[in-house]
């Protein structure tokens, strides 16, 4: 491609939209301007994450296999180059610079007030740059090694690691994001490279910059610091994943005033994605089900069996999906066993019109407030990229939804022989 | 789009910018595209409204300032008892009913410590009301809702529901409970509460667990009153709402109080005499080590922008003494960052080491200090603190909500700044003026959590 293609996509419910363009490098870039901002927020994500352990490049014959934790691994070391390292290279222009990797994505991002294009330049040059040796490498693991430990003194992380062990036989989510001090001693400088050629192509990333800035800024820097990649597509290859459980009940002795819970149901589905509808639906269930204003909560709040730290979520991504209910309870399983009696009634009358009604507004609203945050637009306009989703078919989701279509939801998950509870207590 | 995730930060748990200017430590922007106004309604009842166009969300709270004591853990429950229930909301179920129903308003209680006052503050954030689908005025009816809970409760015979009491109470130490789980807010504390033990800025902003047990539906219900009596209360508007409005509705209701203003004052201790140390032994993985000083100030103002400045550069961000060289040059530990509290005077330096490392990771942090005074540092170290608190002050003026916070960490002391006035401060601070910064700091106390776990211990 030698020339950038550019469309405006628009919203009319919020007035405001965004510039999605194919860039002639062959990088998917996103530019959502808000001119009332002061602030600029740029994310740069691979679809790369601590799942992706075997693999399969579009110009090779062999699938890969590599140590659990490399994504995030490497992630650490891209901040790295010969002379100034990425972060002091921001301090000079004043930008607030961070880094995440989950179990699908590796983003690299900034947020600045001034200097856009200087932040720009360098968040551009470091992420396509990389550099490390055997040395720095050695250094790292014992960097990542003191997080990771960091992380196992959290009751709540491995609360939740505990329950996709008890989840997933195979697949990868189960394992922590950072691997294990084990997995991360394997991974050498050599190593690190062949994951960066592969993943870090840029078909496979995408760039989003939010709030104060221009489509003309961004493809200035962009046309000029981006050169083309050979295009590589990665196949991802997953251990067949059996649909049955591997155990109902773990629990862990880690000092906590409160036990710690995480209660879920494993679900599977012939597809490895969910789609925007699936996922709002299943939302929309859990708040019903087990929302603040449903009379299951209501209940456990009543006997003293939760506390505010209580949440839901649907939790998926590639090849894996679960709905999970979490919390603090002197009783965990007189709370799953509430959930359980609940679900079962719930799927026997259906969810009410009312009540239906009144999460769909209330999702509305949800989805009204995200646009005004510039760090969810730009993430979630590279994790829409990744998913095939348009940033703005939520509103239309939302609007068409029907009823019928969430009540049959419901009754196809929350299956009682795929139910696991995870407990941390003393 | 995603609202909640499981990933691995960079930085985990790295200050928010919300967190940075709770504690009243700001700078500014370029363009104003807000008006802020104040109206003092009667002796110690204040309103503010912050007027802008655009932004999707509009937001209103009520601040209640109190002397941190011994009433902190009566005061504290307060706001979770109201807004579990009320005269009109029997139970927490048709709150939560109407607030879904406003299209999701989020209603906010948040308990803080600000010097050594307790800040009682609940808040209802909405959509802007030119995205209601049947043409509601969603933020008055917030408002209203936000005042229903306040001064109507639900109250019996001079006292609250003893269901909800009871309930809130149990809510109340398990999240006490929760933050001693958490080893590092733990270690914190722990250092708080020695370094303070004669003052009143030891006192935890929820009180203590034993406190919480004593309190009945009758004593909080006495609570609840003194408070409506003695305390500043300052109500805040922001967004495209009907201020006037507001506070018209706000006066109906503060009218009727019978008041009596109480306000309490910090003490300010410029320098540590001995260092206190204490450690103690979990069995947790990572050893946590805090280090309280003194920084030299005698009230809030006083050469804060100096101050301010010397700990970014010490250890206020990525391009800090404290990350590039106790964490990455010389891999001390995984976190080390230093804070300032501007309002008591003081700052904390909070590492995760581990725990055979605990000497030279003091002398290590304290070297960065002592490199301070020294002039050991560049003036690209400088620029970069200045921009970087910049950088953080300037995005306040994003949505309503940082703006309400901005403005209302102010409101014990009523003289409101706008985010630009710290700016050209911190612009003019010299090489000369952080080294003094520096050497007015003492180490006042330092606390030591040793982690005692083997890797096979918390394994299944």
């Amino acid at each position: 491609m030698s020339e950038n293609k550019i469309e405006f996509i628009k919203n009319d419910i919020l007035d405001e939209g965004y510039y999605s363009i194919d860039h002639k490098s062959g990088l998917k870039i996103y530019v959502y301007p808000k001119a009332e901002y002061t602030s600029t927020y740029a994310v740069f994500g691979t679809k790369y994450g601590s799942i992706d352990t075997r693999f399969k490049r579009s110009d090779k014959k062999e699938f890969i296999e590599i140590p659990a934790g490399t994504a995030h691994f490497l992630e650490h070391k891209l901040f790295e180059s010969e002379e100034l390292d990425a972060f002091q290279r921001y301090a000079k222009t004043g930008a607030s610079a961070n880094a995440y990797t989950s179990f699908d994505r590796t983003c690299y991002l900034f947020t600045c007030t001034g200097h856009f294009k200087e932040n720009f330049e360098i968040l551009l040059d470091f992420v396509r740059h990389p550099y490390f040796t055997e040395e720095t490498v050695r250094k790292e693991q014992g960097i990542i090694g003191q997080e990771i430990d960091m992380y196992k003194d959290s009751p709540e992380w491995e609360c939740l690691f505990n329950l996709l062990s008890a989840m997933y036989h195979q697949h990868p989510v189960h394992i922590d994001i950072a691997g294990t001090k084990e997995s991360i001693a394997e991974i050498t400088a050599e190593m690190l490279f062949s994951c960066y050629d592969t993943f870090y192509n840029l078909s496979n990333m995408a760039l989003a910059v939010a709030g104060k800035t221009s489509v003309e800024e961004v493809l200035q820097v962009a046309d000029r610091l981006l050169a083309a990649d050979e295009p590589v597509t990665v196949e991802r290859a997953f251990k067949p994943e059996p649909e049955t459980i591997v155990k109902p009940y773990v629990e862990e002795h880690l000092p906590v005033a409160t036990p710690v819970f995480c209660f879920g149901y494993k679900e599977s589905y012939p597809t490895p994605e969910r789609s925007l509808k699936e996922e709002i639906s299943k939302n929309l269930i859990l708040d019903v089900l087990a929302g603040q204003m449903s009379p299951l909560y209501k209940e456990l709040l009543d006997e003293g069996l939760v506390n505010n730290s209580f949440s839901t979520e649907f939790f998926n991504g590639y090849n894996f999906s679960a709905v999970l209910i979490s919390g603090e309870s002197v009783n965990p399983q007189a709370v799953a066993n509430k959930v359980k009696k609940r679900v079962a009634e719930l799927k026997a009358t259906g969810i009410s019109q009312e009540d239906f009604e009144t999460v769909r507004k209330k999702q509305y609203g949800k989805t009204v407030r995200a646009f005004s945050d510039i760090d969810t637009v730009a993430n979630s306009l590279v994790v829409s990229h990744f998913e095939n989703e348009e940033l703005f078919s939520e509103f239309q989701v939302i609007k068409e939804l029907e009823l019928d279509y969430v009540n049959d939801i419901l009754s196809k998950s929350f299956e009682e022989d795929k139910a696991v509870l995870s407990v941390i207590c003393n | 789009m995603k609202n909640s995730e499981k990933l691995w930060k960079h930085f985990p748990r790295c200050v928010k910018i919300s967190d940075i200017y709770a504690k009243g430590q700001n700078i500014g922007c370029d363009k104003m595209k807000y008006t802020f106004n104040k109206s003092v309604i009667s002796e110690g009842i204040e309103f503010c409204s912050i007027s802008a166009d655009g932004f999707k969300s509009s937001c209103i709270s009520v601040n209640f300032v109190l002397p941190l004591g011994e009433k902190a853990s009566l005061y504290a429950l307060v706001p979770n008892v109201l807004t579990r229930s009320s005269r009109k909301y029997p139970d927490l179920a048709s709150i939560e009913r109407k607030l879904a129903n406003l299209y999701g308003a989020d209603l906010i209680v948040d308990v803080s410590k600000v010097g050594e006052n307790q800040i009682l503050k609940l808040e209802v954030s909405c959509i802007d009301d030119r995205f209601a689908l049947e043409n509601e005025v969603i933020s008055a009816e917030c408002s209203k809702l936000l005042f229903e809970l306040i001064f109507n409760p639900n109250v019996e015979n001079g006292a609250f529901s003893q269901n909800d009491t009871e309930s809130e109470k149990r809510i109340l130490i398990e999240r006490l409970y929760a933050e001693q789980s958490d080893k590092r807010s733990y270690a914190k504390n722990k250092c708080e509460e020695l370094m303070f033990s004669e003052e009143a800025y030891g006192i935890h902003r929820f009180g203590t667990v034993e406190d919480i047990e004593k309190i009945t539906p009758e004593s909080l219900y006495e609570a609840y009153c003194e408070i409506l009596r003695t305390a500043k209360i300052v109500i805040c508007s922001s967004g495209n709402t009907d201020a006037n409005r507001v506070c018209e509705e706000f006066k109906a209701y503060s009218n009727k109080l019978s008041r009596e203003l109480y306000l309490g004052e910090t003490l300010f201790v410029e320098k540590a005499e001995d260092v206190k140390y204490v450690k103690e032994q979990e069995p947790v993985k990572q050893g946590k080590l805090v280090m309280g000083f003194r920084m030299g100030m005698t009230d809030a103002n006083d050469n804060y922008a100096a101050r301010r400045v010397m700990v970014d550069i010490f250890g206020g961000s990525p391009h800090s003494k404290l990350f590039t060289v106790v964490r990455e040059k010389m891999s001390l530990c995984y976190y080390c960052s230093a804070r300032m509290i501007r309002a008591k005077g003081i700052m904390f330096v909070q590492s995760g080491i581990e725990s055979f490392n605990e000497e030279k990771a003091k002398e290590a942090i304290l070297q960065q200090l002592e490199d301070i005074k020294n002039g050991k540092f560049t003036q690209d170290d400088i620029d970069a603190s200045i921009k970087a608190l910049e950088d953080s002050f300037k995005s306040v003026t994003d949505s309503p909500e940082s703006l309400d916070s901005w403005f209302m960490s102010q409101c014990v002391s009523s003289a409101y700044k706008y985010p630009e006035d710290f700016i050209s401060d911190f612009k003019n601070v010299t090489k000369d003026d952080i080294m003094k910064a520096a050497q007015d700091v003492t180490l006042d106390t330092v606390f030591m959590l040793e982690g005692t776990a083997k890797e096979s211990d918390s394994d299944e």
